[in-house]
C-alpha cells in the first residue's frame, strides 16, 4: 500500500485534474449544504398560487412549481437534506460495513465464513429493492431513507475492509507489532485502521454517488423525505406530471444531482490513483520529458566505430527519470563494453544505477518514465537511438535475452509454460512447423536441466518451484539464440543452493554459446565466483572497472577496498573484532555532494581540496580503470 | 522466579512441534494433510550466547523462531523461556512475556508503521508494556535507545519512509531493545540492506549485544553471517534440524551433507580461490513439507548417499533416475548422533568417518563437485 502523508495528500489530489475539478465540486456542494438556506432568494415553503408552473425568469431563476415555490431557493434549500441523505447513508454503510470487514479479516475462520456469506447473500439483492423493502417496512422519513440506502452498502464496505485488513496483516510491521506485546485491540486501532482509512475514504466518496442516487430514487418514488420539505429527489419526482409541459421542473434538480455525483466520482478516482498501487499514476512529465530532450541535443553522438564491435557498448550514457519535481539523473556517464563469451557484473548498491542501466541497455526503460539523456548504446552492434520500433522490436526478439530477478511475474499464470516458451520460439522464426517448435522447445528445457520436458511443457507456472521458474525463464531467454543475455539480480529471489544451480547454469550457457552476458548484482561472492570482468557502480557511475580478480585482488578506488572488506568471512567469530564498515549512508541520487559523490564516506578523502571540487574521471589505473583523484594511492 | 547467573539456559526448546493442518471440503472441516513445519526440534539457548538457525525458505526456520517468541503456539512439545514455559500461558500472560523476547524482522520499510514518527514507534512499546509511566522518564529513554543504535534525535520525528534501509533497521532494532528484553530473535537482520550497510548494522548488534548482555537467536540463510556472529548453530532441512553444534566447527568442517552444500554456496570475494573450489551443487529443490519423504529427508537430493552407493557395496535401492541410493537412507530416519570428539550432533546415517565417509568423498569425482569455470 503507499505511503501518504496526510499533509501533502491534498495537494496530490489537486495536482490531477481529475481530483482538483472533483474537489471543486465537492467543495462548493458543501458550501451550497451549509450557506444555502440563507442564499436562497424566497421561502421554499411560502406558496403562491398566483404563479404557479412558470418559466425561468429573473424573478424566478429556475421557475416555479406546481404549488408557485421557487425552484431555486427549494434547489439551494433541499441541498442540505439531500447532500445530508448521501453523507448519512455513507456513513452508516463505514460505521457498520468497516468493523464488520476489519473483525471478520482479523479473528478469521468461522466468524469470517459465516458474516462473508451473509454479505454474499445481501449483495444479491438489487440495491434499490433492498432499500425499498427496509423504507416499506420502516416507513418513509428522512431518517429511515438514510438507514437504508446505508445498510444497502454495508456489504461493499465489509469486503472492501476486510479485504485490505487482510494485506495491512500480512505486512510485518504488524507481526512486529503483535510479537511486542500489544493487544488485538491496540492492533487493530493504531495500526490496521489508520493504514485502510485511505482505501475506505475512497470508497466513501465514490459509493456516496451511489448513495445519492439511490436516496433520490427513493424519493422520485415518493419513498423519501416527504413533502413538503424540499429534497431533490422528491422534487424530481413531484415534477414527473409535467415533464412533458414542464422540462424545466425535472432539469435543475436533476442537474444537480448529477453534478455532485460527478464530483464525489472525480475525487474518488483521484483519491484511488493515490491509494489503489496498481492504478496508473500520471505525473504532469511533460515538461520534464522537453527539458530531457534537451540534455540529448547538448550531448554530441558518440562515436560507434563500424566493423569490429563490442557485443555491448554503451558512451558516456546517462538516463534520467523523469519525476514530478523534474529530472533525475540516475545514471550519470557510464561507459562499458562486454565482449562476445565474457561475463561482466555490473556491482552496486540501491541507488546506484545499476538496474536502470541494465533496462536500458535492454531497450526495456518504462515508456514516458525514463529516457536515455546522453550518449549512447549498441547493442549486436547496432546504436539504439537510431533504430526505429520495429527495429528495437526486432533486436529485442533476437539479439537480446533478458532474465529478472522477479521470477513469479516474468511467467503468465494462466498459460503452460509450453506455450509460453513455444511462443517465444516463434516469434523470431515464423516459418518453423509446431513439430518443429516443439522439439526445440523441449530441447531448451534440456539444455537448463529440466527433466521431462515433454510432460513439463504441458505444466502451468505455479506448479514450479522459484529455481525452475528461473530455469523455464531462461529458456526463454535463450529461445532466439540471442547474441546478449542479461540477467538482473536474477538469484536474489532465490534458496542459496537454488543460487548456485542458477548461476552455474547462466554460466554454463554463456560460455556454450558464446553469447555475452551481463550480470547485475550486489552480491560480490557471486562476482568472484562467476564472472570475468566487473564494473563497481556508486552513485549513478562506475568507479572502478576491469577483470574480476584485477579489481578484487588490487582494488584501487576506496569503495571497492571497502566493499570487499565490510564481507563477513566464513568461521571467524568476532570475539569483539569489527567489521570494517563503510561508514554512512548510501547516496541520495538527487542530493549528491559536489565533487566525488564518494567523499562523505570516503576514508581516502582527508579534506583533500580537490575531492570536494572536481568529480574525478575514470582513469586508467594499472590493469584497470578508477575514478578516484588518489587512486595511486592503492598501488603503493 | 529465582536467581539465576549468567551461564543458564535463558530458552529450552524440547522436541517442538508445530504441524499445519491442511483443510478441505465443505466448510474446511475436514483435515486432510498437515505441513510439518517444524518437526522435532529440541536446543537450549546459553544466556548471552548468539544462537543461528540456518535453513533455505521452507525449511520451517521463521515457524520455529515464532513459537520461540510465542507468536505461534506448537502443537507439540514445549519453550521454555527463563525456566516458565510458553504453552500454558493465556494470551494476554503471553503478552506481557513478549517483553523480554523481541522481534526484530528482514525488511525495515515494512516492519515499521509507515504512518508513525520514530519517535511513535518507540514510544508505543513502552506504553504497551507500561514501562517508565512519567512522561519525562519515557522520552529520556527513547532518546537514550536512539543514540545506543547510532542515530540521533533529528530521526526521531521522521517516517520510515524519509530514513534510509540502515536508518531504518536501526529504528527496528532500538524499538526491540526499547523495553530491555533478554532475548532477541534476529530474522534476516541484514539480508534486505545494502552490502555498505550490513556491517554497520553487524557491528551494531555485536556490540549492542555486549553492552546490554542480550541473547541472540538469528535465522538466516547465510553462513558467513553463522560464522561470524552465532556461538551455536543448528541447520534446518524439512523441518528438522540436520546438523547442531558450535558455530565455529559446523561452519568450518560441516559434516551433514546438507551443511556442507550451504557452506559451499558462501562465495569468497578472492576471484582466484573461488574459481578453483569445487562447487557442491545440489541436485532438484527442496521437497513440499506435505509429503516429507520416507526415511533420510534429504535422501531425494543427497550427493552422498549417491556416491555410497556407487563406491561401496551396500544395499541399494534406485531413484527415479536410475541412481542408486543406500537402502538404509530411503528406508530408516536417521537418529541424532555425536561424532567424536566434536561436539556436532547430525542425522545422518553416514555422518561419521568410521562409515566410510571420508574415504569416499575424496575418492569420488562427483562429490569434489565442480568448479565454476
Amino acid at each position: 500500500m503507499p505511503r501518504v502523508p496526510g499533509s501533502t495528500l491534498l495537494l496530490t489530489i489537486i495536482s490531477q485534474p481529475k481530483g482538483l475539478i472533483g474537489l471543486s465540486i465537492v467543495v462548493f456542494y458543501a458550501c451550497l449544504a451549509i450557506f444555502g438556506p440563507w442564499l436562497a432568494p424566497h421561502d421554499p415553503y411560502t406558496q403562491n398560487f398566483a404563479s404557479i408552473l412558470q418559466s425561468p425568469s429573473t424573478a424566478h431563476w429556475f421557475g416555479t412549481d406546481a404549488l408557485g415555490r421557487d425552484v431555486f431557493s427549494r434547489i439551494l434549500t433541499g441541498a442540505q437534506t439531500s447532500l445530508g441523505i448521501g453523507v448519512g447513508g455513507v456513513l452508516v454503510a463505514l460505521l457498520i460495513g468497516m468493523p464488520i470487514g476489519v473483525l471478520a479479516a482479523y479473528f478469521g475462520g468461522r466468524l469470517d465464513f459465516l458474516v462473508m456469506r451473509a454479505v454474499d447473500v445481501m449483495l444479491s439483492f438489487p440495491d434499490i429493492v433492498f432499500a425499498l423493502a427496509i423504507v416499506a417496512i420502516l416507513g418513509a422519513s428522512t431518517q429511515n431513507v438514510i438507514l437504508a440506502v446505508g445498510l444497502v452498502s454495508v456489504p461493499v464496505f465489509a469486503r472492501t475492509a476486510r479485504a485490505v485488513t487482510l494485506s495491512t496483516m500480512a505486512e510485518p510491521y504488524i507481526e512486529g507489532t503483535v510479537s511486542l506485546g500489544a493487544s488485538p485491540a491496540r492492533v487493530v486501532v493504531r495500526h490496521i485502521l489508520p493504514n485502510i482509512a485511505g482505501v475506505l475514504l475512497t470508497l466513501s466518496s465514490l459509493l456516496f454517488a451511489s448513495t445519492l442516487l439511490t436516496a433520490s430514487g427513493l424519493g422520485f418514488l415518493g419513498l423519501g423525505a416527504q413533502p413538503p420539505h424540499p429534497e431533490w429527489g422528491t422534487m424530481l419526482g413531484e415534477s414527473r406530471s409535467y415533464i412533458r409541459s414542464h422540462p424545466y421542473l425535472a432539469t435543475f434538480p436533476g442537474l444537480f444531482l448529477a453534478f455532485s455525483a460527478l464530483g464525489f466520482n472525480l475525487l474518488g478516482e483521484a483519491l484511488r490513483t493515490i491509494y489503489d498501487p496498481t492504478s496508473p499514476k500520471d505525473f504532469s512529465y511533460r515538461k520534464a520529458d522537453r527539458s530531457a530532450q534537451g540534455a540529448d541535443v547538448a550531448v554530441q553522438p558518440a562515436g560507434g566505430a563500424k566493423g569490429q564491435h563490442s557485443s555491448v557498448e554503451t558512451s558516456d550514457v546517462s538516463i534520467s527519470y523523469l519525476v514530478p519535481t523534474g529530472v533525475l539523473e540516475v545514471v550519470r556517464g557510464v561507459s562499458l563494453s562486454v565482449e562476445a563469451g565474457r561475463t561482466m557484473a555490473v556491482v552496486g548498491e540501491s541507488g546506484s544505477g545499476k538496474s536502470t542501466l541494465l533496462r536500458a541497455i535492454a531497450t526495456l526503460l518504462p515508456v514516458g518514465r525514463a529516457v536515455v539523456s546522453g550518449g549512447s548504446i549498441a547493442v549486436a552492434g547496432q546504436r539504439l537511438d537510431t533504430l526505429t520500433p520495429d527495429g528495437i522490436r526486432e533486436l529485442r526478439r533476437r539479439r537480446i535475452g533478458v532474465v529478472f530477478q522477479d521470477v513469479a511475474s516474468a511467467l503468465n499464470p494462466v498459460l503452460t509454460v509450453g506455450y509460453q516458451l513455444e511462443e517465444a520460439i516463434r516469434s523470431g522464426e515464423s516459418r518453423l512447423s509446431s513439430k518443429d517448435i516443439r522439439c526445440k522447445a523441449i530441447a531448451l528445457l534440456r539444455d537448463v536441466n529440466i527433466s521431462d520436458p515433454e510432460w513439463r511443457l504441458q505444466m502451468y507456472p505455479h506448479q514450479f518451484s522459484g529455481g525452475m521458474k528461473q530455469r523455464i525463464v531462461i529458456a526463454m531467454a535463450l529461445a532466439q539464440n540471442p547474441e546478449v543475455l542479461l540477467a538482473d539480480e536474477p538469484t536474489s529471489a532465490l534458496d542459496v543452493t537454488i543460487q548456485q544451480q542458477i548461476l552455474s547454469l547462466l554460466r554454463e550457457m554463456q560460455k556454450a554459446r558464446g553469447m555475452a552476458m551481463l550480470l547485475v548484482t550486489h552480491d560480490l561472492g557471486l562476482v568472484a565466483r562467476y564472472a570475468d570482468d566487473v564494473a563497481v557502480m556508486y552513485a549513478g557511475r562506475i568507479v572502478e572497472a576491469g577483470t574480476v580478480t584485477g579489481v578484487f585482488r588490487n582494488p584501487c578506488h576506496p569503495y571497492t577496498r571497502a566493499l570487499r572488506d565490510s564481507s563477513p568471512e566464513i568461521a571467524t567469530r568476532a570475539g569483539g573484532r569489527k567489521l570494517p564498515a563503510i561508514q554512512g549512508e548510501p547516496p541520495n541520487i538527487g542530493k549528491l555532494p559536489d565533487g566525488c559523490a564518494f567523499r562523505p564516506r570516503c576514508q581516502r578523502y582527508a579534506r583533500r581540496s580537490i575531492c570536494a571540487t572536481d568529480n574525478p574521471d575514470l582513469r586508467p589505473i594499472g590493469t584497470q580503470r578508477a575514478a578516484c583523484h588518489f587512486a595511486e594511492e592503492a598501488l603503493s | 522466579m529465582t536467581h539465576r547467573d549468567d551461564t543458564d539456559d535463558v530458552i529450552v526448546a524440547a522436541n517442538l512441534e508445530k504441524h499445519f493442518p491442511i483443510r478441505s471440503g465443505f466448510l474446511g472441516r475436514k483435515v486432510v494433510a498437515s505441513v510439518r513445519a517444524v518437526d522435532g526440534v529440541s536446543f537450549r539457548i546459553r544466556r548471552g550466547s548468539c544462537f543461528a538457525i540456518v535453513g533455505e525458505s521452507g525449511s520451517g526456520k521463521s515457524t520455529l523462531a515464532r513459537a520461540v517468541v510465542g507468536l505461534i503456539r506448537p502443537t507439540g512439545g514445549e519453550v521454555l523461556i527463563d525456566g516458565e514455559s510458553v504453552s500454558d500461558k493465556t494470551d494476554a500472560q503471553l503478552r506481557s512475556m513478549r517483553r523480554k523476547v523481541q522481534l526484530v524482522l528482514q525488511d525495515p520499510l515494512a516492519s515499521l508503521d509507515p504512518r508513525m514518527t520514530v519517535r511513535q514507534t518507540l514510544r508505543e512499546a513502552l506504553v504497551v508494556h507500561r514501562l517508565r509511566p512519567d512522561r519525562a522518564a519515557r522520552e529520556a529513554r527513547i532518546e537514550e535507545v536512539v543514540r545506543q543504535v547510532g542515530l540521533s534525535t533529528v530521526h526521531l520525528d521522521r517516517y520510515p519512509n524519509a530514513l534510509s534501509g540502515g536508518q531504518r533497521q536501526r529504528v527496528a532494532i532500538a524499538r526491540a531493545v526499547v523495553c530491555e528484553p533478554e532475548v532477541l530473535v534476529l530474522d534476516e537482520p541484514v539480508s534486505a540492506l545494502d552490502v555498505s550497510v550490513q556491517a554497520q548494522i553487524i557491528n551494531l548488534l555485536m556490540e549492542l549485544q555486549d553492552r546490554l548482555h542480550l541473547t541472540y537467536v538469528i535465522i538466516t540463510h547465510d553462513l558467513s553471517l553463522v560464522g561470524y556472529m552465532a556461538d551455536d548453530v543448528g541447520v534446518m532441512y524439512l523441518g528438522r534440524f540436520v546438523e547442531r553444534g558450535p558455530a565455529y566447527s559446523v561452519c568450518r568442517m560441516p559434516i551433514h551433507p546438507y551443511a556442507e552444500s550451504l557452506l559451499s554456496a558462501v562465495a569468497g570475494v578472492d576471484p582466484q580461490i573461488e574459481k578453483s573450489k569445487p562447487l557442491r551443487i545440489l541436485r532438484g529443490t527442496a521437497p513440499s513439507p506435505t509429503a516429507l519423504p520416507s526415511g533420510c529427508t534429504f535422501h531425494t537430493r543427497c550427493p552422498r548417499a549417491r556416491a555410497i552407493a556407487r563406491t561401496l557395496a551396500v544395499d541399494a535401492i534406485h531413484d527415479v533416475e536410475g541412481e542408486g541410493l543406500p537402502k538404509i537412507c530411503v528406508t530408516t530416519v536417521p537418529e541424532r548422533r555425536r561424532c567424536d570428539p566434536s561436539d556436532v550432533e547430525v542425522t545422518c546415517h553416514f555422518a561419521c568417518g568410521d562409515d566410510g565417509m571420508v574415504s569416499v568423498d575424496s575418492q569420488n569425482p562427483e562429490i569434489r563437485g565442480r568448479s565454476p569455470q
